[in-house]
């Protein structure tokens, strides 16, 4: 059995007495020290994957079927006491924006302490030893002043590495991450990467990485799913997709990145843009954007199939090959 | 689609459909605006023509007490007045001067503020302390101390005449701070974002850029505040007039009618002073609720499209 | 060679940070350090470089938009800085600028149709309405947008369709020179693609000559004729794309570089960057980027490098004019 299983994930939000499906049918499974990325636009719904995970949906959402089960445990069932205690010790999120973790009225130490000091018994002088010990360990450079600081006196990349620090505070099994570099500069986001994947690797922590950027997860996973209007068109191994992806959204993607195009070039664009939930087009979501789409597409949701070693939900991946 | 269509689709509309308490209170100002407008028509007298008044009937109890006359329904005042007649005129009255004096307000308010938010440096810096300057007096203290003024310097009966004009004029100047800082605020806030960058590439205007750029999109806040502000001024001139500074008694204002009974309370003429104000109570009431319902209703923080 | 485009000398900006208006002290951001950059008829010019290193500053005292501090501007030979704004004017019709967030550079009380008139209706008053609305038809066209928005309002667009309005809006009045800041990084990758193809078209179309504003090396390698690599306020490295990316000279382009992540790499190459970037309120003496640079020795603390000239390329570094890299 897997660390982590989601199953047939589903919520739904209620707008104006309509209901709106933000996620469909997600499922994946992921094991102590895998790293997944799930990768789509904005609106796809991926962030809304993780906050399904952690039980996160508020009002007007709701996980409306599906089930997710961490070490045995079904999640999305637990009363909210039991949740709260399964959030941040087991499981940790990232979030894009630091400033939207950290407290800007408390300092870096008293987050940490308060952190440590809901999820264990321990004292105040051993809180503040871990929590030092902790930032060292994410290589902020003197912990111990830093412990002290206030976050608006750190910079972006420092203010990164002390939400990591945080998130590890609790030897957490999985660690969910969205988009955690985006607000970052490219020599940050190089830095920041490798440190998270270090620590995953060194103490076995899963990863569930969630970003826009295609390249930054064929960097650094192993498998993938790829999202597009509230479902999975693709998943499997990352270095198979990013090679040869079996979904045209996918490859529309991979082709529209300036890297795969000769300088100067056209580059091959994906026509139209994605549509709004609440204007979903019949059939297969991708089908006015697509180039094989034909009656089949408009007429039926393709449903996410076995192709070779992965997932594709595409009526014609087999013309892909 | 029809504007109508849009408007009734729009989100602002759906919300105000699903609020019983925002349907209420804009029925209730509906019908307050529409009795004060017709009320030469519905009125069963005139209460300022002297002719139609008859001492004879002075002090009558409500009707639907069982001992009045039917011809006043809510009892008349001291003069034989008919008291329903009077709050129907007050009304109009009251909603006049606070609409007005919060017209005023907006504009000196506004432009005060769209200056000083756009130019930002000494010029702000002037127009804010100035701002403190004028908050820090109460408005009613300015006023009382103004109308107290003309009233000795122009006389009793010309002061009458000029009352309208005076409050409205007085609880306008005494209050454009409020309008100012809002402004100012958003004005702040819009200055910075691209399309106000876009307009100056093109080449366009300070004047052109505050008021045909900047200022539709500050307007939301003044819309809320509005609200309030009337409801404020119908206060304020009530208040006035309670201390014999505002309306006269021959054009009386809800708070000159609530002053005229004031009187009478202890001698068992309850009804004088009572019915105005529970009439300016709910039409108070009524212009805060909406203007609560505004506030959260366009507040962009509180609703978030998915 | 002909006349430069565009030339900046010796451009500082310095910006005062407010402070308690009793404090004694002035701080003062330097976003602009000295900047020497000429920009050619028909080139596509890329400044690349991460937050903070005054590439946004540089494009918006271009247009004017920012007074220099210190330095000079020049717009196709004539000296452009420090004009008042009516004698500015000219210009603006032959400069526009195209802005990063498609959700704040649209006025969203005004219609498209307002909003793509109104520099029309200011720089050539002279035209009728029939004319007004036919040049605004064909500009919708040949962005790729359907004439038919003109009465509807921003919020009803999406943000690729919203960036077409706003290059629309740039197009209106016929400019020769165009600042794109950032113009699809807010933009999702599908729709980053039909936003660069549609500003590479309108170039090649009208003979535009683009600077560019970026932090995406990806763009600057598709689209860039020239790049200018900024840090902390000053030029480092100026020379086309081909040559930085076939051979980055500056330490920090070669750390910039290093740092993109690669498509299809099979394992993640860990970067070594030892320090922070430096406040711009208090600048390093010397080199700006010696506190990070591998190869810093005491003349780089010191002594501010220049750029010079190397092969293809213009480098501001002591290290690599002593050949020591």
């Amino acid at each position: 059995m897997a660390l982590l299983e989601v199953r047939d994930l589903e919520v739904e939000f209620a707008m104006r007495g309509a209901r709106l499906k933000a996620l469909r049918g997600v499922s994946f499974d992921l094991d102590a020290g895998d790293r997944l990325g799930i990768v789509g636009e904005s609106g796809a719904g991926k962030s809304m994957a993780a906050y399904a995970i952690l039980n996160l949906i508020s009002e007007p959402g709701r996980i409306s079927a599906g089930s997710i089960a961490f070490d045995g445990r079904v999640l999305n069932t637990l009363p909210a006491e039991e949740m709260r205690k399964v959030r941040g010790d087991r499981i940790a999120m990232i979030f894009q924006d630091p400033m939207m973790t950290l407290n800007p009225v408390l300092t870096v130490g008293a987050q940490m302490v308060e952190c440590l000091k809901t999820h264990r018994t321990i004292s105040d002088g051993e809180a503040r030893a871990l929590s030092v010990q902790k930032l060292r360990e994410v290589a902020i450079p003197s912990p111990d002043a830093r412990f002290d600081s206030y976050p608006h006196e750190l910079s972006g990349g420092l203010r990164q590495r002390v939400v990591i620090a945080i998130a590890l505070l609790l030897d957490p099994a999985v660690i969910i991450a969205d988009e955690p570099t985006t607000a970052l500069d490219v020599t940050i986001q190089a830095e920041i990467m490798g440190l998270m994947l270090d620590l995953c690797e060194t103490r076995g922590v899963s990863l569930i990485l969630i970003t826009h950027d295609i390249a930054v997860v064929s960097e650094t996973t192993q498998r993938m799913l790829v999202m597009y209007a509230g479902r999975v068109v693709e998943q499997g191994e990352t270095r198979g997709i990013i090679a040869r992806p079996s979904h045209p959204y996918t490859r529309g993607l991979l082709q529209a990145l300036p890297q795969r195009n000769k300088p100067g070039a056209e580059l091959n664009q994906i026509p139209g843009s994605m549509p709004t939930l609440a204007e979903l087009p019949p059939g297969c979501a991708f089908h006015p954007r697509c180039a094989y789409a034909d009656d089949t597409c408009s007429g039926g949701v393709p449903a996410l199939r076995t192709l070779g070693k992965r997932l594709v939900a595409c009526h014609h991946a087999e013309r892909l090959k | 689609m029809s504007t109508l269509q849009r408007v009734w689709d729009s989100n602002f509309a759906y919300q105000f459909r699903r609020d019983p308490v925002a349907i209420c209170s804009a029925l209730v100002l509906l019908a307050f605006v529409l009795a004060a407008l017709l009320a030469p028509w519905i009125a069963p007298q005139n209460p300022y023509d002297p002719l139609q008044l008859d001492l004879m009937n002075s002090k009558e109890p409500p009707a639907f007490g069982g001992q009045g006359n039917p011809d006043f329904p809510l009892g008349t005042d001291d003069q034989g007045r008919d008291l329903l007649s009077a709050i129907l005129y007050g009304t109009g009255i009251s909603l006049l001067i606070g609409i007005f004096a919060v017209m005023l307000q907006a504009v000196i308010g506004v432009s005060i503020g769209l200056v000083a938010g756009y130019m930002g440096g000494r010029v702000d810096s002037f127009f804010m302390r100035l701002a403190d300057i004028q908050l820090s007096l109460s408005t009613l203290m300015v006023a009382i101390i103004a109308l107290a003024v003309f009233q000795a310097a122009f006389g009793p009966q010309r002061y009458e005449d000029l009352a309208i004009f005076m409050l409205i004029v007085v609880i306008g100047i005494a209050e454009w701070p409020q309008y100012a800082r809002t402004v100012r605020a958003s004005v702040l806030a819009e200055r910075e974002k691209e399309y106000v960058d876009a307009a100056r590439v093109i080449g366009l205007s300070r004047a052109r850029i505050m008021f045909r750029h900047i200022l539709p999109n500050a307007l939301t806040p003044i819309l809320v505040i509005s609200t309030v502000q009337v409801a404020n001024a119908i206060v304020s001139e009530a208040a006035l007039s309670f201390l014999g500074l505002g309306m006269p008694v021959t054009t009386p204002s809800l708070g000159s009618l609530i002053r005229s009974g004031f009187e009478f309370i202890f001698s068992g003429q309850w009804w004088i002073t009572t019915f105005p104000s529970v009439v300016l109570i709910v039409l108070i009431l009524a212009f805060n609720l909406l203007g609560d319902w505004l506030r959260d209703a366009l507040n962009p923080k509180l609703y978030k499209e998915t | 060679m002909t006349e430069p485009l565009v030339k900046v000398q010796d451009l500082q900006v310095h910006f005062p940070i407010q402070v308690h208006f009793l404090s004694r002290e002035k701080p003062v951001v330097h976003a602009l350090n000295g900047v020497d950059v000429e920009i050619d008829r028909g080139d596509a010019f890329c400044l690349v470089g991460e937050s903070g290193c005054g590439k946004t500053t540089l494009g918006r005292t271009i247009m004017g938009l920012v007074r220099p501090t210190v330095g000079e501007i020049s717009y196709d030979g004539e000296r452009i800085s420090g004009l008042r704004d009516q004698a500015l004017l000219p210009y603006r019709r032959r400069m526009q600028m195209i802005f990063q967030n498609p959700y704040a550079s649209l006025n969203p009380r005004m219609t498209v149709q307002q909003t793509l008139e109104e520099p029309l209706r200011f720089h050539k008053s002279e035209l009728s309405d029939a004319e007004v609305r036919e040049h605004t038809e064909n500009v919708m066209v040949s962005v790729g947008n359907d004439p038919g928005w003109g009465s509807r309002y921003p919020h009803e667009f999406s943000g690729g369709q919203r960036q077409r309005i706003s290059i629309a809006r740039a197009l209106m009045v016929d400019p020769e020179f165009i600042v794109a800041d950032e113009p699809v990084s807010a933009l999702d990758v599908s729709i980053q693609a039909q936003v660069l193809n549609l500003l590479m078209k309108v170039r090649k179309e009208r003979q535009l000559t683009y600077l560019f504003i970026t932090h995406d090396l990806s763009v600057v390698q598709h689209f860039g004729t020239r790049v200018a690599v900024m840090y902390l306020g000053t030029v480092c490295e100026m020379t086309t794309p081909k040559t930085l990316f076939a051979t980055p000279r500056h330490p920090y382009s070669q750390l910039l570089l290093s740092a993109i992540p690669k498509l299809g790499r099979k394992t993640f190459v860990p970067v070594k960057v030892p320090g922070e970037v430096p406040s711009p309120i208090d600048l390093p003496s010397g080199c700006v980027f010696h506190g990070r640079c591998r190869f810093a020795n005491e003349r780089c603390k010191s002594q501010v490098p220049e750029l010079k000239n190397y092969s293809g390329a213009q480098v501001a570094c002591h290290a690599v004019e002593e050949d020591r890299l």
